[in-house]
């Protein structure tokens, strides 16, 4: 209607794109530059987005992410702040102990840059939901940052998070203490539930009324500890799997046969154990069935020092059970 | 005499709009300061005026020239690129309802986001890419369904819809088939969000919008000519299959590159074409108004987003879709009520 | 109103006899829709099924689970398809479909509603929540679409409808992006499906269907004179908004129903009514019984498809919908002037 005002308007936001552009150089990233003590060497960390550098022993750490959230309680670290899984229970993941004083971050609107960046950290700790690199950049202009590994479909290994965080928290010796330890749990169980050396598993999700989701993959987390107790992943649903390219295979409820194993552990979303009832051929699957629930399951996917000694012990009846029953 | 009248009013008419028009852009300019003072780390609106000007201490200055800078500039530039969008669809199909929202054009952009972000696995700038793909991708099929020795406003909409239709079902299964949290990532994407927007996306929308915003304005001229009917843009010299072609390409890539900068951020394209006529007053399709209201728009819903629930934080199509449905509603009502609907 | 492809009819010998033969049809569709699945067993076993020898291996448990899957995919079938044809005879819009109508997503929201602030979260309780919603908002887009001149026309309507859409779903997404929980068991019940429904979800929800299927095809008669216009109908003695009123709770009831069994499942409304059309030629008292026995045929053909493309899952019914429909609709749009219709 009036393109000469248009026109205005348009080169006003233009100039001021192009002079605040100028000026929008952020100052060194990716060092930490604070008045810690310096680490003996700098710990270099490589990720997604590129490396990161830490020169000095951290002392405000943010992280996003359960993963790391739990290997610094485990370290003996306290989060300044730490993000909220909003389909976990109110209280927290039922292994961690948060103390009062760190803040709670909402990821709703995606992870709060400038609510990070008012906290003053000088490392920011993520695994996966800081996956994109604009918001990458924005952080880490300003504060060392961690992400995810360069394969975003992996979960990094929970020993490899404890071994970074031995390094730049100069407390190596606490890491392995803390592998230690939990590797003694799980050793532990696989001794005294000798039974379940080679005997299948399978970890599924049952969305009520729709289909079963379960797990073909040898990497997740779930398989790595029913490994460490000697069990296997269902061949058949390997197979599967591997025929769809999916690492977790969809699965129609009249394939109860996939379930088919010695441990089935199983999550139903969107019901209860009551809507079992609805898989047909479920109640004569042969296998133990043990039922979780969600923050179970998640320990069990993406596990960490805490959640391991958690899942072991929610689990230790159905162990058992899996352990002396033949099948 | 009579002509006499006519010019007075027009010129009336044209002193109303430049005055909207320059209310609105002093009302955006200041909601965008505001948005600059603003957030958890206080900073005094002195020091914002400051580092603006390249003063003020570094830690300040990074969050206001690196985090809201960046930020209430992606909110007018994509409000401005909406409003112009939808505000030409809705002259040029002559129905206040059809803004790309609706037609298809942003189904496009979100099943191919989503086909992305969740088949493929990309995040970020392919996101943004694949986006825009989809948004012209299903305008060019929208527009070869429609097109019968010349496209109709109202087949035009009517195959815009069905394809909506159909892409919102590959979204909602697309949905179905991945982990939780993937989901939730999909879902925070199909909201519309300004945050974490840098330098980066400020400047390619900027670059965007610097080419389609003026060849909106020129085309803007058939529109009028349009608006009066086929046959006498003919004798008023228009080609006007061209024309249409070429404003129906303007608005696309206009919604396209909004949606690609900031996700389906729901009803600005909807609300701000209305809502300039009304304030603006006169028949014509009133470009400008528009795009400024949905700058307004835009920027003041992130406002209200961001800060009027202390702690919490709302993406920006979160309340969009809050004030823009009832508005729509309305509009629904009054629009067929008055018997404009068709 | 409707059908250029037939002013005239055939014969009714003919369409009785075409009945019957799509009546067999659809006997033939249901019993490969209980034989074909995601896992295949043997016809001994599906024979000892519908023979009623129900108990016995785990095959027999599979069988006898699809079936209460085909009385839903009956049912939903047989809804949508009338809902879809007495929505176009009544509105004289050949684009009229439950899902065009909002019908969908206000169903969508009134579940989102129920489980994220009401904590209903047992598909047997928020079925009344979906069909509440259905209603509602089909009757609002209804009522807002031919308000002003002109009426119910087909772009007033349409445009009202993805209108209302429109605002649902991103006040949904919106509720729903606060909202995990919620979100993770309404992200599976927005695709249209009819797999896993229970007996007694399907049976709470018959008697609905029913009192549809009966209104609708009492309707039959009262659309043939509201097809010649309003003006014409008034001449006849027909109480014209008594007419739309018996056929807009037809409406309501049958899709509202079959939206809460299901889901939202665009297409099956619109389509059916169009092929019945053909065959039949316009008098509507045909063209609805095809409808209602055309629908499930599709409807149950589509999600033994859905069964069987990606094992071993299956796509829900919704999506395969959606697949054959929109380009259906696409082929209308380009092949009809609709001013005419």
């Amino acid at each position: 209607m009036r393109p000469s005002l248009g026109l205005a308007a348009l080169l006003a936001a233009a100039s001021l794109l192009a002079g605040a552009c100028s000026s929008g150089e952020g100052d060194g990233a990716g060092s930490s530059s604070g008045s810690g003590e310096a680490l003996a060497s700098p710990v270099t960390v490589e990720h997604r987005f590129g490396t990161t550098t830490i020169k000095e022993v951290p002392k405000r750490i943010v992280t996003i992410d359960l993963q790391w959230t739990d290997v610094m309680l485990a370290m003996g670290v306290e989060p300044v702040a730490y993000s909220v899984d909003s389909l976990m229970p109110e209280s927290g993941p039922p292994w961690q102990e948060l103390p009062g004083g760190a803040k709670a971050l909402a990821l709703d609107d995606g992870v709060p840059v400038e609510q990070i960046l008012a906290l003053e950290p000088d490392l920011v700790l993520s695994t996966y939901s800081l996956n994109d690199e604009e918001t990458y950049s924005l952080l880490a202009n300003r504060v060392p940052t961690i992400v995810g590994p360069k394969d975003e479909t992996q979960v990094t290994p929970w020993q490899d998070l404890v071994r970074t965080a031995g390094k730049f928290l100069d407390r190596s010796d606490r890491a392995e203490e803390v592998i230690g330890s939990v590797d003694e749990k799980v050793t532990a169980a696989a001794t005294e539930f000798t039974g379940l050396k080679d005997r299948t598993f399978t970890l599924a999700q049952y969305i009520v009324g729709e289909a079963v989701y379960v797990v073909a993959d040898e990497k997740d987390g779930s398989s790595l500890l029913f490994g460490g107790l000697g069990m296997r992943l269902n061949p058949d649903v390997l197979a599967e799997g591997r025929k769809t390219g999916d690492t977790r295979v969809n699965v129609g409820t009249e394939r109860a046969d996939l379930l088919r194993a010695d441990l089935l552990v199983f999550l139903v979303n969107g019901g209860d154990e009551s809507d079992l009832a609805d898989i047909p051929g479920f109640a004569d699957l042969p296998g133990t069935v043990a039922l979780l629930d969600y923050p179970t399951v998640v320990g069990l996917n993406t596990p960490s020092p805490l959640s391991i000694p958690y899942v072991l012990d929610e689990l230790r009846p159905k162990l058992a059970e899996a352990s002396g029953g033949g099948a | 005499m009579a002509l006499e009248v006519v010019v007075r009013t027009r010129r009336a008419g044209r002193a109303r709009a430049s005055a909207v028009c320059l209310t609105l852009a002093v009302l955006c300019f200041a909601v965008l300061c505001v948005s600059l003072a603003l957030g958890d780390v206080t900073i005094p609106v002195f020091d914002v005026v400051a580092t603006l000007f390249g003063g003020g201490d570094a830690g300040a200055g990074y969050i206001v020239t690196e985090l809201r800078l960046p930020r209430g500039l992606v909110a007018v530039l994509a409000g401005a690129a909406f409003g112009l969008s939808g505000a030409i669809f809705q002259s040029l199909t002559r129905n206040s309802l059809a803004s790309p929202d609706i037609i298809g054009i942003t189904a496009g952009a979100s099943a191919a986001a989503v086909v992305a972000l969740l088949v493929f696995n990309v995040r970020g700038a392919g996101v943004s890419l694949a986006a825009l793909a989809g948004a012209l991708g299903s305008a060019a099929v929208i527009y070869a369904v429609a097109w019968r020795g010349g496209v109709s406003g109202y087949r035009f909409v009517l195959s815009g819809v069905a394809m909506a239709a159909m892409l919102t079902s590959v979204v909602s299964y697309c949905l179905t088939r991945v982990e939780v949290h993937l989901a939730r990532d999909a879902l925070a994407w199909l909201t519309g969000s300004l945050n974490a927007k840098s330098w980066d996306t400020a400047t390619t929308l900027g670059i965007g919008v610097a080419i389609l915003a003026p060849a909106a304005l020129v085309a803007g001229r058939w529109l009028t000519a349009l608006q009066v009917g086929d046959d006498l843009a003919r004798v008023q010299g228009v080609h006007v299959e061209r024309a249409r072609l070429g404003l129906l390409a303007v608005a696309v890539a206009l919604a396209a590159v909004a949606t690609a900068a900031v996700g389906p951020v729901a009803f600005v394209a909807f609300v701000a074409g209305p809502i300039a006529r009304r304030l603006a007053g006169g028949g014509g399709p009133g470009l400008v108004p528009a795009a400024l209201v949905g700058a307004l728009v835009m920027t003041a819903a992130d406002v209200v987003g961001q800060h009027a629930i202390a702690g919490t934080q709302f993406p920006v199509g979160v309340v969009t879709a809050i004030i823009g449905g009832p508005y729509l509603l309305w509009l629904l009502v009054i629009t067929n009520r008055v018997g404009r609907g068709d | 109103m409707a059908a250029p492809e037939r002013t005239t009819a055939p014969p009714n010998g003919r369409l009785a006899f075409g009945l019957v033969t799509l009546a067999v049809v659809l006997a033939v569709v249901s019993v490969v829709s209980i034989a074909v699945g995601a896992r295949s067993v043997g016809l001994g076993v599906v024979l000892d099924v519908v023979g009623g020898n129900g108990s016995g291996s785990s095959d027999h448990q599979v069988v006898a689970a699809r079936l209460p899957r085909l009385f839903a995919g009956l049912l939903v079938g047989a809804g949508l398809g009338l809902a879809g044809a007495v929505m176009q005879g009544v509105t004289r819009n050949p684009l009229a479909d439950p899902g065009l109508f909002g019908v969908n997503a206000g169903a969508a929201f009134a579940v989102v509603a129920a489980i994220s602030w009401f904590g209903v979260d047992e598909p047997l309780r928020y079925v009344w929540f979906a069909f509440a919603g259905a209603a509602v908002v089909g009757a609002a887009v209804y009522a807002v679409g031919s308000m002003g001149g002109g009426g119910a026309t087909p772009v007033k309507i349409t445009l009202a409808g993805a209108a209302v859409n429109a605002v649902l779903l991103s006040v949904t997404t919106a509720v729903l992006l606060t909202d995990s929980a919620t979100f993770n068991q309404h992200r599976f019940w927005t695709v249209g499906s009819i797999a896993g429904r229970r007996g007694d979800l399907v049976a709470q929800l018959a008697p609905f269907l029913l009192a549809g299927v009966v209104l609708a095809l009492v309707a039959g008669r009262l659309l043939n004179v509201l097809a010649l216009g309003d003006d014409v109908a008034r001449g006849l003695g027909q109480r014209v908004g008594s007419a739309r009123a018996l056929a807009g709770a037809a409406t309501i009831l049958l899709c509202g129903a079959a939206t809460a069994i299901a889901g939202p499942i665009s297409f099956v409304g619109l389509l059916v009514p169009h092929v019945a059309r053909r065959i039949t030629g316009p008098d509507q008292r045909w063209i609805l019984p095809y409808s209602m026995l055309l629908a499930p045929v599709l409807l149950l053909g589509s999600d033994v498809l859905g069964r069987v493309v990606a094992p071993p899952g299956e796509i829900q019914v919704g999506v395969v919908l959606a697949f054959v429909g929109a380009p259906f609709l696409m082929v209308l749009l380009r092949n009809r002037k609709l001013r005419e219709l």
